[in-house]
């Protein structure tokens, strides 16, 4: 087990015992999902502000107040790190890093160095009280071995300080659960937030984002600008966005709705209108309609062409050519019809009380929702006609916030 | 009806932000404990003292927010990254002993304002400090923290007084503005005190953590800068309206303030029979928006520092080491309000004094974070910009130094200040 903070201020002997520097810093190569070798040994001579780059190549032993080299200081050729290159001290020790796995965000407090293949590499970072006290040079504090090196994978981990570039992201960050992105961004500063989520794709965007604190969006919002947001937000349920704008100051919200497109312009301006804790301001308008007269064929063809543009489809609504609710038919129920059925012939006269009115407040949603045991429910208007629906995770994430 | 006139007020009150708090948790107990010694024990004497503390408080918060507008991160977190490890501990080690000292004042100021009312402070002390934990731990805190900002306008009441007391305005004003550094005991102890209150290691790393939780970019800078300046004016303006009070109508009698029940009657020519009621609620609310303000930022630092998992969102179980810290302060500082030693009065002004004598180490800190601000984006201040963040703020920390060590001096060699005083003093 070898660290790095017990490598460095060690002397750096050459193959005559003549002592070349002091170690003060190690460059590696970092390689997206790999081990990261080492390629300089950084040493500074005594009273000299310069730093001697030393290729590993050269060095004969490494190990805890003992590094040698193989040759006389004479004959080392000195190198000279290249762009791209990453200094353990200088970059990395101190700093924020993503734990990948652990989807969390957490300061390197040491690094362990280790052999893979028969070359140096960087193979873990401790992120525990041990590391601390390690690089304090007082592990002997912790007599009972109370702190367990909390040790993360190199290749699970993703660095923060100038590396959230696309090209440099990893696919398990990217893979990440939109939630736990979120929680992620929720702890990074909001420069680093929203160079992350500038860097994912705006599908996964708009999904970290509905996850995101009503707090961390409207920062987030801001720092993104107007230009990416409206990009994002196209992406985004029409109900998320509605809550969204509601949040930002009205000269930004103009700017942003100004770039959305026609539809969902629409239904987000139709959905500002009701109040927020009403079956209206919960409701989203992105759902399926289809029309009595049409056969199971066509309402499946229906799905497959919208599904893209919804989170989950779980039940279709039907309506007249007046937009008037007739009933909803469950997936389930359209996958075992006969195709060639009429969509009518499916409806089953539906409880008349088992749908939501526009105006009623979020207990009488609940209270519907439980007694009926439904995952979505319809929205409807005075005349009956539908205007969207609620669904269960939207009366959640209103009752619980904060989760 | 009420409900739509909700949504103005809280505009109102969206409006007041993170220098304000700091501001006026600045004014606290210990804050107008601090003043009110100082006006009944020199008059006049001090207030030049708080006309460089408005300079220096808009200087040194300037630069917090500047930090934290330009990084998106703390303090400690800024420490951290560009100071590496053992500096950083330094630094905590210094902001958690401040810190601790401070939240005792608070602790004793909350006793205080109850044995007013014949409270003793060994039943009063324990249950806040328990009271406070739990607040904090259940994140309730923020909900309330803008009813506290309502309660501490008390402080204009000594506007009022001060006004009322028909002070001779022009001799106040030449008394601002002039310099007077008697080599008495004291009187260093005091001054140091009356910076310390003023402009603290706390408010430091609070205003910064502050505006970074608020997500303040560049475009916000300007507005931030007025309310830091704004809110650093308001501040000692009422400690100079403390000062002239209790000089007005304590000084002029040979009262010396020794306790919160002298403070208190200050205020007695403009609120009668009442003063000791209203001083005590007040002083109540400010003492206890210190004590959750100052146990919260101390292990939300430590935790950024450190990297462990913080924030009034977390659980127990996820973030022990956020609790912990936190309950470490209070019990502590509880512990320290109650030792048998000193009077809670000695208590507060000693807090602020130990804050005097740690504040130029952070001040320290930040100034070289500010003059290695490119390596982490901080964008080139205009050279005269830069000049006067120096100039203040390394005047302060050299201030704070100078006088540090003479009261060292003093303390070890008492006849040296008999010798001291027949000079007088060069700078």
């Amino acid at each position: 087990m070898l660290y790095l903070s017990q490598l460095l201020k060690t002397k750096i002997r050459d193959s005559s015992e003549k002592v070349v520097g002091v170690l003060v810093d190690i460059v590696i190569k970092p390689r997206e999902g790999q081990y990261a070798p080492l390629l300089f040994l950084g040493a500074r001579k005594k009273f000299s502000r310069q730093i001697l780059y030393i290729p590993l190549s050269a060095v004969a032993a490494l190990a805890a107040s003992e590094i040698t080299l193989r040759l006389r200081a004479a004959n080392i050729s000195p190198g000279a790190p290249k762009e791209g290159s990453v200094w353990l001290v200088k970059d990395i020790f101190d700093e924020q890093i993503v734990d990948v796995e652990g989807a969390r965000v957490v300061r390197v407090n040491d690094l362990k160095l280790g052999l893979v293949e028969d070359a140096w590499c960087v193979i873990g970072i401790d992120v525990g009280l041990s590391g601390l006290l390690r690089r304090l040079r007082a592990s002997w504090l912790d007599v009972f071995h109370l702190f367990e090196p909390s040790l993360i994978d190199w290749r699970k981990a993703q660095r923060v300080k100038g590396a959230l570039r696309v090209d440099s992201l990893s696919d398990d960050l990217i893979r990440l659960h939109p939630a736990d992105l979120a929680n992620i961004i929720e702890d990074l500063s909001t420069k680093h937030g929203a160079r992350l989520v500038r860097s994912l794709g705006d599908t996964v965007a708009a999904q970290v984002l509905e996850e995101l604190e009503p707090r961390f969006q409207k920062i987030l919002v801001d720092r993104l600008g107007p230009e990416k947001t409206s990009h994002i937000l196209e992406k985004m349920s029409t109900d998320e966005v509605a809550d969204l704008i509601q949040m930002i100051p009205p000269k930004e919200a103009e700017e942003i709705l100004a770039k959305l497109h026609g539809r969902k312009l629409t239904s987000v301006e139709q959905l500002l209108r009701y109040e927020d804790n009403t079956a209206g301001g919960l409701m989203t308008t992105d759902l399926i309609r289809v029309k009595p007269s049409w056969t199971i064929q066509q309402a499946l063809e229906e799905i497959r062409k919208h599904s893209d543009s919804m989170r989950s489809v779980l039940y279709i609504y039907v309506v007249d050519d007046a937009e008037v609710f007739q009933g909803a038919v469950s997936l389930r129920r359209l996958v075992f019809a006969d195709p060639r059925q009429k969509v009518s012939e499916l409806l089953i006269k539906d409880h008349p009380y088992a749908v939501l009115r526009v105006h009623y407040s979020i207990r009488d949603v609940v209270r519907i929702m439980t007694k009926y045991d439904l995952y979505t429910a319809a929205v409807l208007d005075r005349d009956n006609k539908l205007l969207g629906m609620v669904t269960i995770d939207d009366v959640m994430r209103h009752l619980h916030p904060q989760a | 009806m009420l409900k739509a006139k909700w949504p103005k007020i809280a505009l109102i009150l969206s409006v007041i932000g993170p220098a304000i708090i700091a501001g006026t948790a600045n004014n606290d107990a210990g804050g107008i404990s601090t003043y009110s010694y100082v006006g009944s024990r020199f008059g006049y004497a001090m207030l030049w003292v708080l006309l460089v503390n408005f300079i220096t408080l808009a200087c040194t918060q300037e630069i917090g927010i500047k930090l934290g507008v330009y990084t998106g991160k703390g303090l400690a977190a800024l420490i951290r990254e560009q100071f590496k490890i053992g500096w950083t501990l330094f630094a905590l080690l210094t902001l958690f002993t401040a810190n601790v000292a401070v939240t005792a004042s608070e602790f004793a100021g909350i006793a205080a304002a109850f044995e007013l009312f014949g409270f003793n402070k060994w039943a009063v002390v324990p249950i806040f400090a328990v009271l406070v934990w739990m607040f904090l731990y259940k994140g309730s805190f923020k909900k309330i923290e803008r009813f506290f900002l309502f309660i501490s306008f008390f402080l204009l009441v000594y506007v009022i007084s001060a006004v009322l007391a028909r002070p001779d305005w022009a001799v106040v004003l030449k008394e601002t503005v002039t310099f007077r550094l008697p080599a008495d005991f004291s009187f260093l102890i005091a001054l140091l005190g009356v910076m310390g209150t003023t402009i603290t290691p706390w408010g430091q790393f609070f205003i910064q953590s502050y505006v970074v939780d608020k997500g303040a970019d560049q475009g916000d800078y300007r507005i931030q800068r007025f309310e830091v300046y704004f809110s650093a004016f308001f501040t000692c303006l009422i400690a100079a309206m403390i000062i002239i009070t209790t000089k007005e109508v304590l000084f002029d009698r040979g009262i010396v303030v020794g306790n919160a029940a002298t403070a208190a009657s200050a205020l007695a020519p403009v609120l009668g029979p009442l003063s000791a009621i209203i001083f005590a609620v007040g002083f109540f609310f400010a003492s206890l928006l210190g004590a959750f303000i100052l146990p919260l930022t101390t292990s939300y630092s430590i935790c950024e520092a450190l990297g462990f998992e913080h924030g009034m969102n977390t659980t127990w179980k996820e973030a022990r080491a956020f609790y912990g810290i936190m309950a470490a302060v209070i019990i502590l500082s509880a512990a320290f309000a109650l030792q048998p030693f000193f009077s809670l009065f000695q208590v507060m002004l000693f807090a602020q004094v130990v804050n005097g004598i740690l504040l130029p180490i952070i001040l320290i800190f930040i100034l070289i974070l500010l003059a290695k601000g490119k390596q982490f984006g901080l964008p080139e201040s205009s050279r005269l910009g830069n000049f006067f963040y120096f100039v203040i703020t390394g005047e302060t920390i050299i201030r704070l130094i100078i006088v540090s060590a003479l009261l060292v001096t003093l303390t070890l060699f008492p006849s040296l200040s008999s010798w001291v005083r027949s000079f007088s003093l060069p700078f």
